[in-house]
């Protein structure tokens, strides 16, 4: 088994559980300390963009899984807007760091749900 | 900030006989408040979730500084006050358990960061998790395990060698960041190193090792700071 998935309410305190994840499976998908390392800030980013598009009461929900040499992460919550704002603009410097980090990034509202999917490649 | 002149009268007051009790709390609630820019600058690189404690005990050495202040002295109430707010906080960062890396895991760090140096060295190129894995001693918990330890211990010591690095201060290179523009007091408040190193990651786009190797500086260090960059920028954003 290569992946994990886990359920947590949208609260700031769980953000240590999601980094720490981030780094198991970071290091199943054997990636380089800094891939670690981004993989834990991506997750963490992640997670901060659906806490501020979500309902206080919702949940957030997270895939994670390990492919040679990347960290892919899926993760969605019910969304209290009826559309997403313009990203760059609502984020600010969530989304410069966010953009920085990953190799694949992916935000994007389907059936009242935003989804953020994202991969943290090792470069050597 | 009060200034100097005002701070001496103020504390002149405060030690006549005549004054009452409650003036003198009035005077030394006006010193902390018109110091609470200097000790934020002294906590400006710790722990966004410990940040209202560290007021706390910054506070408590501006009230250490009003009893012991020798206005004789040829030296500012805030300089004197800023060796306080120092010795209080390095006090609470040497006592607070909380904070501390156990020896054995200190050891592993250690073992991990000549391995990855070494390793970098010999083959200009960081190692995969599973090739530190094969140089060092150690299982993958206690590996997973220092690494934690790493990211989330960025206490900065204040004689931390690797925040007295020379580097020229980077101040500017937001001023074109629009993005940036809600967390320009956090990035103000950095020392030149970490805006220095918060502009080579997400403006230059450089990778932690190449800033590691450009700073004279290992890439878990770098990792270190910026983890508590990113912190203490989130928590500007979200104490607006």
């Amino acid at each position: 088994m290569t992946g994990v998935s886990l359920c947590v309410p949208n609260q700031a305190e769980y953000l240590r559980v999601i980094r720490q994840i981030a780094m198991v499976v970071g290091a199943k998908a054997d990636l380089t300390l800094e891939a670690l390392d981004e993989g834990q800030l991506a997750s963490d980013e992640a997670a901060n963009i659906l806490m501020k598009f979500a309902q206080p009461e919702d949940s957030l929900y997270f895939d994670w899984e390990a492919q040679p040499g990347s960290l892919h992460l899926r993760s969605r919550t019910r969304c209290l807007l009826p559309v997403l704002p313009d990203l760059p603009e609502a984020l600010e410097y969530a989304w410069v760091i966010i953009s920085a980090i990953t190799s694949e990034l992916d935000i994007f509202l389907d059936n009242g749900e935003v989804h953020v999917n994202l991969a943290v490649t090792s470069t050597r | 900030m009060l200034s100097a002149g005002a701070v001496n009268a103020l504390i002149v007051e405060l030690r006549s006989p005549d004054v009452t009790t409650s003036r003198a709390d009035e005077i030394k609630s006006e010193i902390v408040d018109g110091h609470q820019g200097l000790i934020r600058h002294f906590i400006r690189l710790r722990d966004p979730q410990l940040y209202e404690d560290l007021v706390q005990i910054g506070t408590i050495g501006v009230l250490a500084a009003i009893d012991k202040f020798d206005i004789g002295r040829n030296v500012s109430f805030g300089t004197f006050a800023g060796e306080l707010i120092k010795g209080e906080l390095s006090h609470f960062y040497r006592d607070d358990g909380t904070i501390r890396i156990s020896r054995s895991v200190q050891s592993h760090l250690g073992q991990i960061r000549t391995a990855q140096d070494s390793f970098v060295e010999q083959n200009n190129a960081q190692p995969s998790f599973s090739e530190l894995e094969n140089c060092v001693n150690l299982s993958r918990g206690e590996i997973l395990n220092a690494l934690q330890a790493n990211y989330s211990t960025h206490f900065s010591s204040l004689s931390d060698p690797d925040l007295h690095i020379d580097v020229a201060d980077s101040r500017n290179e937001f001023d074109f960041i629009d993005e940036w523009e809600s967390v320009r007091p956090a990035i103000d408040l950095l020392t030149p190193l970490d805006r220095k190193i918060l502009g080579m990651r997400f403006i230059e786009q450089k990778k932690q090792g190449q800033i590691a190797n450009e700073l004279n500086m290992n890439q878990m260090a770098v990792s270190r700071r910026l983890t508590a960059i990113l912190e203490q920028l989130r928590h500007e954003v979200n104490t607006e």
